[in-house]
């Protein structure tokens, strides 16, 4: 008589027993699970599985599947945010006499020691690639010393919106806002905001292993006050920035900004907001702009960088030079100051699939991929001082960058920003 | 200035301890400017006028500026 075989069980053991390791799990073997919390004496175990449903073991980190290939279960491990850590298929036990038993251990112990090899394999590449494979950008800030990642600090990115299907952001929450009309913000057919973002508060290229991203664990925001083609206004900055005031956020980045004239005085709106998000215990971070062509006489410090109470940043090239097309403090005088650099040329970040490039990275140029290199260290000097007062903050980002020999303060600021 | 369907657009700052009120509300209707937001948190307003307007020549308002436009600051 012919025995239909019955579908085989992987048991799976998961890293933590966190919502999220669940979710994870679910997606990248492509089941859900019902919770053994959910099994009564006429709801049993076999009555939920099949192949579309598994089983987890609430109060072991347990989860069951069944009639699953084992390819699938395989790439989902090598998956960096994929919490599994061991599977086996379900084994049978039966009465065995002692030698057999012995045979059967010894199998066992063997195979459970391969496993163990291949996992310190895999922890120790990925150990390996976190800490060499630094973008150019994160070495010269001194990333690589950092125990801190900026957890737990609202990081608000004020720009073109963000692609929030980025596969190196599907793990995490990303909030966001759109200031412009009839467009949404987390599409980002521009890209520029993507890039931005990635740079703040992203990690580590899954596809082409290179970590480029400061403050990887802060709660990234994102508001969209510039349109998908690269415009915007001071209004819809001021809606922005007005709502991250009510919302307490600590950090608002802002890669953007408007020329102004040699002698021109910063604009009183921008003065006030500052000062008003100082007051609100928030930093507001912003580009020098990009409209000097050295070595002539520089452009001065654009609007609202310019504004006294709203740091300002200058970008530097691989030589640790200030860039090119990095605008001076030109307009010292009355708020118009550099007060900070950060790398900004050949930076490589996260970018937009649905750009014009359809590339999801690439690098960019510009005193806008420097500001966020600030704005995600202000993360982590958040995260190791969570009482300091804004104004804190922005005196320990100057005291601790450092200096650049043969660079001018009016260019450069206090010097290259570095990590905590 | 900054124009938008033959109306102008300000951003305006609020002078110290001013509220948006019925008092405030009154007088800009008298003139003819139109609330388009209130930004609490910063003191400011947006406006809206079918004239050109002088911070001077306005009560409960230190100070007037267009809306200027901004643009991503990367290098083309």
């Amino acid at each position: 008589m012919a025995t239909e075989s019955k579908p085989k069980k992987y048991i799976i053991q998961l890293k933590e027993d966190k919502l999220q390791d669940i979710k994870n799990t679910q997606r990248d073997l492509g089941v859900t699970f019902t919770s053994s919390a959910e099994l009564s004496s006429t709801v049993r175990a076999q009555d939920v599985m099949n192949a579309g449903n598994g089983l987890y073991l609430k109060n072991l980190g347990i989860a069951i599947v069944e009639d699953l290939e084992i390819a699938k279960i395989e790439n989902a491990q090598s998956k960096l945010s994929n919490p599994i850590v061991y599977w086996e298929e379900e084994r049978t036990f039966k009465p065995v006499n002692e030698l057999e038993m012995l045979t059967e251990l010894k199998e066992d112990l063997k195979a459970f020691s391969q496993r163990i090899e291949e996992l310190e394999v895999r922890i120790e590449a990925n150990k390996n690639s976190n800490q060499n494979a630094f973008a150019w950008g994160l070495n010269a800030v001194g990333l690589a010393k950092s125990k801190y990642t900026g957890k737990g600090v609202d990081l608000c990115v004020l720009d073109t919106g963000f692609y929030k299907d980025h596969p190196d952001f599907v793990d995490r929450i990303v909030k966001g806002k759109s200031f412009i009309t009839g467009e949404n913000w987390e599409t980002d057919p521009h890209g520029h905001g993507t890039h931005c973002a990635g740079i703040a508060a992203g990690n580590f290229s899954i596809s082409e292993k290179i970590r480029y991203g400061v403050a990887y664990e802060a709660n990234l925001i994102i508001g969209k006050v510039l349109s998908d083609r690269g415009m915007g206004s001071t209004s819809a900055i001021l809606d922005a920035i007005d709502n991250s005031l009510e919302k307490k956020h600590k950090i608002i980045s802002m890669s953007l900004g408007s020329p102004v004239s040699i002698g021109e005085k910063p604009s009183p709106i921008f003065e006030q907001i500052g000062q008003r998000a100082l007051a609100n215990n928030t930093l507001l971070i912003a580009a020098a702009g990009n409209d000097s062509k050295r070595p002539g006489l520089p452009k001065p410090v654009s609007s609202p960088a310019n504004a006294e109470s709203i740091m300002g940043i200058g970008a530097l090239d691989e030589a640790l030079r200030v860039a090119s097309f990095s605008n001076g403090g030109l307009n010292a005088s009355n708020g118009g100051r550099v007060d900070i650099s950060a790398p900004g040329t050949g930076i490589y970040s996260s970018y937009s699939a649905n750009s014009k490039l359809g590339k999801i990275y690439r690098k960019m140029n510009g005193t806008s991929m420097a500001t966020p290199f600030v704005s995600g260290i202000a993360a982590l000097y958040w995260e190791a001082f969570p009482n300091a007062s804004a104004e804190e903050i922005w005196l320990k980002l100057e005291k601790g960058a450092k200096k650049l020999d043969n660079q001018l303060y009016r260019d450069i600021g206090q010097g290259i920003v570095q990590a905590i | 200035m900054f124009k938008l369907y033959e109306m102008y657009i300000y951003l305006a700052i609020l002078e110290h301890h001013v509220k948006v009120d019925n008092q405030l509300k009154e007088y800009f209707k008298e003139k003819e400017i139109k609330i388009l937001k209130n930004y609490s948190y910063l003191g400011m307003l947006k406006i809206e006028s079918s004239k050109e307007l002088d911070s001077n020549n306005l009560r409960y308002i230190k100070n007037l500026e267009q809306d200027l436009p901004m643009g991503p600051a990367t290098e083309s």
